[in-house]
């Protein structure tokens, strides 16, 4: 056999080999994704007929129906602006607690600093722990446990955080924080254990602190990592339900809704009927373009404070 | 190197044969893999009810066909049920279900894409065959006026069929009524003596409601000599804010009654001949005012006065502490349940007379049940917890012959239907079809009942004898309920609900319970009332106006 002849069947193999591995994750990501966005783009100029057409376009005299029908519920239903309030929140407060404690515990545990790997363990249990269980042991915890502390410490009757409307929310959004911490700091400590201990040995050598060698080595060598985090975090800023579903089922409170539960639950609680998924795709679309251009932004961000790049 | 691959070839052996298990098992069914017979899926939405009750008609169902082939080279039939929790919102026929009986299903969404098999056939012709000759009626003479127009709106034919029924309202424990003597005399004081008892609600003496409040006045009463006896009047879920949904539902259709409560969802006056009571506000005095409902003033509907008694008993209610139990969000449905179970029998604890709840609620408490038994022995046997026929007026004492039969309200849209994913396979199908019919014959409706409890959503008699086969109280009193009650199935053939049934249903988690206050929504008053609005405010705000309905319902309204 000639060698171009051999060198073609070796690079027929190697594509063959390539898109069988390629092909499954593939398709799933065009069915599941692309299928599913597409399906969801077409529904939002839609509108269910029950006379037996089933979805059927609005016409172009009421093309943008269903998205008026989304501003007027903005400009009408106050809870949804405290919802994108309440969304926003989470993702400021996630950031920067979440990501200056995650990265702080991270270093700890990859100094192997004492009872690291405790820590680690004990980071990672919300993980392992269905959180429907974690929910409900939370909620014995701060309505029944609390109270019952501060009575026998301070004789003062109260109300479990979640029945106190003004404590109700805090006392989710700690839950979401707590239980969201964990996970980030498992991901920077594995980051930061990539890193090389030629360079940390050097830096020791020159007489580098542990404040400066976090400050100055660690984190720049993790911030494509944190990055990545940052950016993903952006992205999602209106999907993440705060963990509401888990604690009110289709029952949370409007005041306390993020725009994630508000769509979550838009679809899926009882009383939701064909006819009301094309406004839920539509107002997708109107979140969907918000988180856009703020995600290439903070994207464009993140790049530029990376040291890594250029 | 050697020993680390014949334990990985092991573990990948493990898993594979686990996997090959786990697909074969059902869930909670009785999957009996016979290949000789033809098997037919059957999902069971087990949330109240169990799964003893389709077991037993799968066997009869069974018996019956043994010697019968559906499919070429095979003989008999095996029932393979799966409980699952399934409302089909996810989609039908993306399922191998051939035969679903569920709840919380929009029929209506069901029907109008495709996702259910057509069975007029079924419903209408006699069910001779299917009951071996003991009835020669149909499936459609046992439904209601309101489900045949409902179940056929769309294009005159029938897809689905009611389920169970479920009411929402209020429990009461009829031993402490009895120890109390919580029942009012023709005096106005309370009595124990059943001659000396007021007729009740429904107006007529010697039945189970006499002496029971027939009005708002008479409940108010009651609850404040219950606080002065050092029992509890109310309990409900602190988990779930929408269960004291549970409580103005029942007392909404009490009030009302079966054809004014119709109006919330057809719209139509005419159709019964009834007006609807509607409240408006004369400064903080509510006066009632008769109007008749069209498609036009449907939104008057949202003002009526049933609904507002009913928001202003909760503001009492939640007036103070002593008329309820603490509530709180980690106590869930099942510890209510045993709350009020033990409340009794504990000593120390102050009784709880009421709790608000389904009418399913006695299944899903078998196991306090027992444990109460376990612990408290005879004392905890026998125990009578009933059913409690609500306020029909708002002051006063109901007179004899003056009252009205008791209306109770089904809220659960349960129904049975069949996968559209089996209409061309025509063995399944035609199996199928002959399954559901043999689950509505009268024979398998009563067996239904006294296997569960819990009444299907047609009319039916249950014989004295078979209901004396129940062994509690609650059941029996249920399932009496269900035979002496106008029940109200509320459903419509009118396109406003068709196009927007979620909007009209009674369901916990409904929209129609909410309100908007400043622009604040609440799901419901208890919601609202924690921030201090008072019934009024929330009855007033919840209503809708004309221009909004106009816009809303518009293209309806032709």
């Amino acid at each position: 056999m000639k060698p171009n002849k051999k060198r073609k069947k070796m690079g027929r193999g190697k594509t063959i080999f390539y898109w069988s591995i390629l092909a499954f994750p593939l398709l799933q990501f065009i069915i599941f994704y692309v299928g599913v966005n597409l399906n969801s783009f077409a529904l939002a100029f839609q509108k269910f007929d029950y006379s037996g057409n089933g979805y059927t376009f609005v016409g172009f005299e009421n093309l943008f129906q269903n998205f008026l029908d989304v501003f007027k519920e903005f400009q009408e239903a106050k809870y949804l602006q405290t919802a994108v309030w309440n969304s926003v929140l989470v993702f400021i407060l996630g950031l920067v607690i979440g990501l200056s404690l995650g990265l702080l515990f991270s270093y700890y545990i990859y100094k192997k600093c004492a009872l690291s790997k405790f820590y680690k363990t004990i980071l990672f249990l919300p993980y392992i722990i269905s959180s429907i269980t974690l929910v409900i042991i939370y909620k014995y915890f701060v309505e029944q446990a609390v109270p019952e502390v501060v009575l026998k410490l301070f004789n003062i009757e109260m109300d479990g955080l979640l029945s106190n409307q003004n404590t109700e929310f805090g006392a989710i959004l700690f839950f979401t924080i707590w239980t969201g911490f964990g996970v980030q700091t498992l991901i920077y400590s594995s980051s930061m254990s990539g890193i090389s201990n030629e360079i940390v040995e050097a830096a020791k050598m020159d007489g580098i602190t542990p404040l400066k060698e976090f400050l100055f080595i660690d984190i720049p060598i993790i911030a494509p990592t944190i990055s990545v985090f940052v950016v993903s975090s952006v992205a999602t800023l209106f999907v993440n339900q705060m963990n509401l579903f888990n604690f009110y089922g289709a029952e949370a409170p409007y005041g306390i809704y993020t725009i994630g539960y508000y769509i979550y639950r838009g679809v899926s609680a009882a009383g939701t009927t064909l006819s009301d998924y094309p406004y839920y795709a539509a107002f997708g679309l109107v979140m969907t373009m918000i988180t856009i251009p703020i995600t290439l932004i903070v994207r464009k961000v993140m790049n530029k404070l990376d040291p890594n790049e250029g | 190197m050697k020993r680390k691959s014949i334990i990985t070839l092991a573990m990948a052996a493990i898993l594979a044969l686990s996997s090959i298990s786990l697909t074969g098992c059902g869930n909670g069914g009785g999957s009996k893999a016979d290949a000789t017979k033809t098997h037919l899926s059957v999902l069971n939405y087990d949330g109240g009810i169990g799964s003893e009750w389709l077991k037993r008609v799968a066997e009869r169902f069974e018996a019956k066909y043994a010697d019968v082939s559906f499919e070429e080279g095979k003989k008999g039939v095996v029932i393979d049920i799966t409980n699952n929790k399934n409302d089909g919102s996810e989609g039908v026929t993306n399922t191998s279900f051939a035969v679903w009986f569920s709840e919380s299903n929009a029929y209506n969404d069901l029907i109008a894409s495709g996702q259910v098999v057509e069975i007029t056939d079924i419903v209408t012709e006699s069910l001779s065959d299917a009951s071996n000759g003991a009835e020669t009626g149909t499936i459609e003479d046992k439904l209601s006026e309101a489900h045949k127009e409902a179940m056929t709106a769309i294009d005159g034919k029938y897809y689905c069929l009611p389920h169970y029924e479920v009411y929402t309202g209020l429990v009461y424990d009829v031993d402490l009524f009895d120890e109390y003597g919580y029942y009012f005399s023709e005096t106005g004081n309370f009595t124990n003596v059943a001659e000396e008892k007021t007729v009740g609600p429904d107006g007529v003496r010697g039945t189970k409601d006499d002496g029971l409040p027939s009005s708002y006045e008479e409940l108010y009463t009651l609850m404040d000599q219950m606080v002065a006896d050092g029992v509890t009047p109310f309990t409900w879920v602190g988990q779930h804010e929408n269960y004291a949904n549970d409580l103005f539902a029942g007392l909404q259709a009490a009030y009302a009654g079966k054809d004014e409560l119709l109006l919330n969802v057809t719209f139509d006056s005419s159709a019964s001949n009834t007006q609807a009571t509607i409240v408006e506000f004369e400064g903080n005095k509510a006066v009632e005012k008769k109007v008749d409902i069209n498609s036009q003033n449907g939104y008057l509907m949202s003002q009526q006065a049933a609904k507002y008694y009913a928001y202003e008993l909760f503001e009492k209610i939640m007036s103070s502490d002593s008329y309820h139990t603490k509530l709180d969000k980690s106590t869930s449905h099942l510890d209510t349940q045993e709350k009020f179970i033990l409340s009794s029998l504990k000593a120390g604890e102050s009784p709880i007379a009421m709790m608000i709840e389904g009418s399913y609620w006695y299944n899903e408490a078998t196991e306090a049940l027992k444990r109460s038994v376990n612990t408290y022995k005879e004392q905890a046997e026998g125990r009578r917890f009933g059913w409690m026929p609500l306020p029909v007026q708002y002051s006063g004492s109901v007179t004899e012959g003056n009252g009205r039969k008791n209306t109770v309200l089904e809220t659960l849209n349960s129904f049975a239907f069949i996968n559209a994913r089996y209409k061309d396979d025509e063995a399944i199908c035609k199996l199928a079809k002959l399954f559901l019919q043999f689950c509505y014959t009268d024979e398998s409706l009563v067996d239904f009942s006294i296997t569960t409890g819990l009444p299907k959503g047609v009319n039916y008699t249950i014989p004295e004898d078979k209901l004396a086969e129940i062994d509690n109280y609650f059941q029996r009193d249920l399932l009496e309920t269900k035979m002496n009650s106008d029940v109200v199935y509320p459903y419509s053939a009118h396109p406003i609900f068709i196009n927007d049934q979620g909007n009209f249903m009674f369901q916990q988690g409904s929209e129609f319970w909410a309100a908007t206050i400043d622009g604040e929504k609440f799901a419901n008053y208890f919601a609202a009332n924690k921030v201090g609005i008072t019934a009024k405010e929330y009855f007033v705000n919840a209503a809708i106006d004309k221009k909004t309905w106009e816009e809303k319902y518009g293209e309806f309204l032709k």
